[in-house]
């Protein structure tokens, strides 16, 4: 148990033989807002272990999307789901599923730092101890291992016992995506990962979700073409709510089926 | 900000420009200097009352002062008798026998209304948590409706209840089987006599506060348990002997403690269902993502949020607990027979003493002289525990700092 949880995403373990990586499948996807709909009934087959891009302009249902895949539309009334979101196979939102299982394996970083208003080191460590995937003794190792990960021990190697909110908004950000990573997920959300990032570090991280697109499913939100272009396998394109195109990111960007898509890729929308 | 340091970048050196400004580009117009003058006025207001308060209070508590000394930290208060020789002490005259000694008031002041917040805080907090995860978002008005109602019930009303309905029933079944059961322990500290646990007390206590500053780390969470464990037992050491023994009356210390726990809850639980309700839900989503439930997202991240909150209004339900005079005055009464032997008893605090006293001795000066010092008493309590309080709040505010204007 605890060799799992610190040792499946490191940089250097090994892939596990026996991992079954999710594909994440959305089948004609509508959400509502009240009487708004924010989505018009999106269909996308997000290859596992593969680094899918999802692009367009403010506001056109990219954070909508990615919250229907691990359910955090729940929690918000007004919010209404209908189609069908499958992860490694299995109905999200079907009868009997566990959203506390499923939010485990389907780890998400939100666009704004949020950090727990606890220690660093809890930071990393609350979620793992929570789910019992790590044991106390396990946990300075855990903390460290995914600090590492992210690029932020050094930074933060003295003062883990203290408040995250000194850290400056990209660090946050980082112990975010360690904290998610801690949890060893099967998929990855991530909206908007590097917006608060360096050109350094951003290369870091890009680097890192390569990494880890080697046994885990990611969905990444930008608004940099020239990252998506960097680490996307895939690329998907939504405008108002729906999806105008679906490709490969070669295709994508050096050939795009769709006007818009043209238009968007050369600067012209967004 | 940054377009006018881009503009000053920009600028080449040269000739300094007139000093010319429009009136636009002044910092302080007639409007700003007329809005912060009437600021200042309004301002100063609290201020200036709260020092007239005092002084009045001080000049008209001076006899009784200079009469009683050191004498008010005695443990008998009598108003004299009123047809005997004036006694007369350091030039002052007041009632033949009079005596103004004031520790059992101040400590059942302090005593009562730590009670009433030690229970009343976690039954809140806990209360709200509770109510804000398992009650539908649309019947929470409701809720919150009748927090608001029930801290408007006048305190007489809880006063007449707690002395007529509440005092009986704690008479016949709660306090004796309190007094039966915390009684029935005598193993648990025979050795420890009172005066012994109070050392102790104080030991762990300075223990507790040096290893939370000094120690960092892993050892840091371990010597902190330990000094917790110790501190509960030298607590349970000084205070257990006060819930064993006798149960005399309908109005005792536990029963006014109780009753203003009661007026005190809705104070606390009505800020709080506020405070919980503008914890950002950026900050909750965060631990839900990751598979915590509800009750673990409450700990980790919403009780944080309100703990400064909580703390600063744990402080005005403290204050109000500590001027509570009418519900006070009927329930423990006035009596002066010393510090209570133990919670059960009958007593008095500060402000029950002053309203029960008053109206008998109006006649005679050094009389209300005394109780206008038993209200300067009540006032610097609760002016110093406002100021510890907020000390306290700092500190907390300190090191785990509230995401106030920090992210990205
Ligand atoms: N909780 C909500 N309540 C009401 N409307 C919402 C809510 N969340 C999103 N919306 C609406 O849904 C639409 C899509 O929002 P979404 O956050 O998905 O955009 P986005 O593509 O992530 O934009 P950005 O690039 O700015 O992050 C917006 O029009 C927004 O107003
Ligand atoms: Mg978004």
């Amino acid at each position: 148990m605890l060799t799992r949880a610190v040792g499946s995403i490191g940089v250097g373990s090994q892939v596990g033989a026996a991992s079954v990586p999710g594909g994440v499948a959305v089948r004609d996807l509508h959400v509502l807002y009240r009487a708004n709909e924010l989505l018009h009934g999106v269909s996308s087959t997000f290859r596992p272990n593969a680094v899918s891009a999802i692009v367009g302009p403010t506001g056109c249902g990219k954070t909508t999307l990615l919250r229907s895949i691990n359910r955090m539309h729940d929690s918000t009334p007004g919010m209404r789901v209908t189609g069908s979101v499958t992860v490694g196979g299995e109905d999200v939102y079907g009868r009997g599923v566990v959203v506390r299982g499923l939010r485990r394996k389907v780890g998400m970083l939100f666009q704004r730092a949020n950090p727990f208003p606890q220690s660093i080191a809890d930071n990393v460590s609350l979620a793992p101890l929570a789910h019992g995937t790590v044991s106390r003794h396990g946990v300075s190792a855990l903390v460290e291992e995914h600090l590492r990960l992210v690029g932020l021990w050094d930074a933060v190697k003295d003062r883990l016992d203290r408040s995250p909110f000194h850290l400056s908004g990209g660090q946050q950000q980082l112990l975010c995506l360690a904290r998610t990573l801690a949890l060893s997920p099967e998929v990855l959300l991530l909206d908007e990962p590097t917006s608060a990032l360096d050109p350094d570090t951003t290369e870091h991280i890009e680097g890192l979700i390569k990494q880890l697109s080697a046994r885990v499913t990611v969905l990444v939100v930008t608004h940099n073409l020239a990252q998506a272009n960097r680490i996307a396998d895939d690329v998907l394109f939504l405008m108002a709510g729906s999806v105008v195109e679906f490709a490969p990111a070669q295709t994508f960007f050096q050939n795009p089926a769709d006007e818009r898509s043209r238009a968007y890729v050369s600067g012209r929308i967004g | 900000m940054i377009l006018l340091r881009r503009r000053a970048e920009g600028r080449t050196p040269g000739p300094a420009p007139a000093p010319r400004a429009a009136r636009h580009e002044r910092d302080t117009t007639i409007g700003e200097a007329v809005t912060r003058a009437v600021t200042a006025v309004f301002g100063s207001v609290p201020t200036a009352l709260l020092i007239f308060i005092l002084a009045v209070m001080v000049v008209t508590a001076v006899p009784a002062i200079l009469f009683t000394g050191t004498g008010f930290f005695g443990t008998y208060f009598s108003p004299g008798n009123y047809y005997l020789a004036p006694t007369v002490h350091n030039g002052i005259s007041a009632s033949h026998g009079a005596v103004f000694g004031f520790l059992p008031e101040m400590l059942g002041t302090l005593v009562t209304s730590a009670i009433a917040l030690g229970l009343a805080v976690p039954i809140s907090v806990g209360g709200v948590l509770t109510l804000t995860e398992w009650v539908p978002r649309w019947a929470q008005g409701g809720v919150g409706l009748l927090l608001e109602l029930l801290a408007g019930v006048p305190s007489v009303v809880f006063g007449l209840w707690g002395v007529l309905t509440f005092g009986p029933f704690m008479l016949r079944t709660v306090s004796p089987a309190l007094t039966g059961i915390i009684g029935g322990f005598p193993w648990l500290f025979p050795w420890l006599p009172q005066g012994a646990a109070w050392v102790l007390l104080g030991a762990a206590l300075i223990a507790f506060i040096g290893i939370r500053a000094s120690v960092h780390g892993r050892l840091r969470r371990r010597a902190r348990w330990l000094s917790v464990i110790v501190l509960f037992i030298t607590l349970w050491g000084a205070v257990a002997p006060w819930f064993t023994g006798e149960v005399n009356t309908a109005g005792g210390v536990l029963t006014a403690s109780l009753v203003l726990a009661l007026m005190v809850v809705p104070i606390i639980a009505a800020t709080t269902r506020e405070l919980v309700r503008h914890v950002p839900v950026l900050a909750k989503e965060g631990s839900l993502a990751l598979g915590m439930t509800k009750h673990e997202t409450a700990r980790v991240v919403t009780l944080p949020y309100i703990s400064t909150g909580v703390l600063a209004t744990a402080l005005l339900g403290w204050g109000r607990a500590i001027g509570e005079t009418i519900a006070m005055f009927f329930i423990i009464g006035n009596i002066f027979t010393g510090i209570p032997v133990n919670i059960y008893h009958s007593g008095a605090t500060l402000s029950s003493l002053i309203a029960g006293t008053l109206d008998g001795v109006l006649q005679a000066k050094t009389d209300v002289s005394a109780l206008f010092a038993a209200g300067l008493f009540l006032l610097v309590i609760s002016l110093l525990s406002n100021l510890g309080g907020r000390l306290i709040i700092r500190r907390v505010a300190g090191d785990r700092a509230l995401p106030v204007g920090r992210g990205v």
